[in-house]
């Protein structure tokens, strides 16, 4: 294995297991590469080498005593600031919370992966608050792109995205309250899974829109995701959102194709006119599928636009005290939307909480006429830090808000979608594609994800990272 | 889709500032102001959907288990 950086979860489990390399090279490994490459890329804001090095002995020593491990044994991996880790504030990105108490417990979904078998290795910077698709920060400096620092990661899990599309840890944990999972998935070249709403529990993370906050993995390839996924799921009663729903084995299933799947393109809302790099991008997608017909979800503009409200509101009701007390410290892009926010109309929320039910029973009604929905992740690749503004259809439109415009209504939909990447030709940039399916059904997004891998379309390595640090 | 939402940011900013409690500096307020005609936009589209105007359904949160459950039912 003399690529180790660009190796997957699940191959790294099997060199640990087989006794070809020991969980602590492997964490030696990436604690170097993220030592190197980290200064130029911005994606870890704490790397915890004291605790990842013990967590490694401890893994080398299990097996050496014959003790079996899990199905992520030796597997570094990172989690998004927001994420609450023992012994650290939980920073949300934020200037605010740098001051707040250091947790005391790890969240739910770390613990989940560290039974399995992985092994944490440090915190990943995000937008201030997850309120971003861009991957900028006032407080802590930009995330950058691995395909082109001069170029956006996406957000709100930019480290999240960087770290893994940089190879410098093979599995991530971010959020995704409207894309930010998807976005950055998209924009770094990477697989990315948000799972239906209610699937995991966010027990142990900071929020940030509780009606729409999503968990759930990034990774270099759908069998990365779907162990990690597998890992994770399980029902809590520690976030009220979490449905008590039957565990799926989408490890087991990932292989099973999509001959007799019913795959249609997203058209309406999700219509390409005016989006030419995310036009290529679905256009080869569903020539791959032989995805040759099309389906509309109805009232997606009112989803989406519903999901927009829910969150400007719930998010800004959470900061209400702070933006009294102290609004100088927010982020200028963050803060802004927040003082809005928490003015908008309360019959204006309540109509967008019984639209967002309205839009959400109309998009899984879909799934009686198809299994598989084929649609845009992002409408372009990542644009150049400090971009305001988005050419759609020839008109300036604001970038922020629009990043998400094709992720925000799955995520009002509560629908699972994995980010598939592929390569724009003519920018030299990957963009993702969304693969999107009925709720509760992980198991068929990570199966056409895994079908499409199978036919080429899979987590590249930028050219400028992938040189050099070669283990021995 | 008719706009049924008049909102004049600025005038709404300065009545809502003080009310809220949230000290809004003059060099954000263009900023704000952006963002709320950009939320009013976003509620005249919300606003238009076509629901039952008698329904009595009103704003329940989102409920993963019965919103997401309902489409095993249905299927």
């Amino acid at each position: 294995m003399t690529r180790l950086h660009f190796s997957s979860a699940a191959d790294i489990t099997k060199a640990v297991k087989g006794g070809r390399l020991t969980a602590s090279e492997v964490v030696d490994f990436f604690l170097a590469r993220i030592s190197r490459y980290n200064p130029a890329l911005n994606a870890f804001t704490a790397v915890l080498a004291e605790r990842a090095t013990a967590r490694a002995s401890h893994i080398d020593a299990q097996l050496a005593r014959g003790e079996s491990l899990g199905p992520l044994a030796g597997v570094p991996f990172a989690v998004k600031n927001l994420f609450d880790i023992c012994n650290l504030p939980t920073l949300a990105g934020s200037a605010i919370n740098a001051s707040n108490t250091p947790s005391c417990r790890d969240a739910l979904l770390i613990q989940r992966l560290e039974e399995k078998g992985a092994i944490l290795v440090g915190a990943l910077g995000m937008g201030e608050y997850a309120y971003d698709f861009t991957g900028e920060n006032t407080h802590y400096g930009n995330c950058a792109n691995p395909w082109d620092t001069t170029h956006m990661s996406g957000g709100s899990s930019s480290g999240s995205g960087t770290a893994v599309g940089a190879g410098l840890v093979p599995l991530t944990l971010g959020s995704d309250t409207n894309g930010s999972i998807r976005v950055p998935a998209s924009f770094c070249g990477i697989f990315g899974l948000k799972p239906t709403y209610g699937r995991l529990p966010r027990s142990g993370t900071y929020p940030f829109s509780d009606s729409l906050d999503h968990l759930g993995p990034m990774a270099r390839n759908s069998r990365d995701l779907a162990l990690a996924f597998d890992a994770i799921q399980g029902y809590s009663n520690s976030d009220h959102a979490c449905a008590d729903r039957p565990i799926l084995d989408t490890t087991d299933t990932l292989e099973e194709g999509v001959t007799g799947l019913r795959i249609a393109r997203a058209s309406g809302y999700f219509s390409l006119e005016g989006y030419p790099q995310a036009a290529r991008a679905v256009d080869k997608v569903c020539r791959a599928l032989n995805c040759a017909s099309e389906i509309d979800i109805p009232a997606t503009l009112e989803g989406r636009s519903a999901a927009y409200l829910i969150t400007n509101v719930e998010g800004s009701r959470l900061h209400l005290p702070r933006l009294r007390t102290r609004p100088q410290d927010f982020d200028p892009d963050t803060r802004d939307r927040f003082i809005a926010g928490a003015m908008l109309p309360a019959a204006w929320y309540a109509r967008a909480q019984q639209v967002r039910h309205w839009y959400a029973k109309k998009a899984r009604e879909v799934f009686r006429n198809v299994d598989v929905i084929i649609a845009a992740a992002t409408p372009c690749v990542a644009p150049c830090m400090g971009e305001k503004t988005l050419i759609i259809g020839g008109e300036p439109q604001p970038l922020r808000p629009n990043l998400g415009y094709f992720t925000q209504p799955i995520s009002a939909a509560g629908l699972p979608s994995c980010v598939v990447p592929t390569m724009d030709q003519e920018s030299g940039l990957p963009i993702g594609v969304q693969v999107i399916a009925a709720p509760w059904r992980e198991d068929l997004v990570l199966r056409v994800a895994y079908a499409l891998e199978e036919l080429g379309f899979k987590a590249l390595e930028p050219d400028t990272l992938c040189e050099e640090l070669v283990f021995d | 889709m008719t706009n049924k939402i008049h909102l004049a940011p600025k005038a709404y900013l300065d009545l809502m500032e003080t009310m809220i409690g949230i000290p809004v500096h003059e060099e954000w307020k263009v900023g704000v102001c952006l963002h709320l005609a950009n939320a009013a936009r976003m509620a005249d589209i919300v606003e238009c959907a076509e629901l039952d105007p008698n329904s009595l359904e009103l704003a329940g949160t989102f409920e993963p288990d019965r919103d997401n459950g309902l489409m095993e039912d249905t299927l």
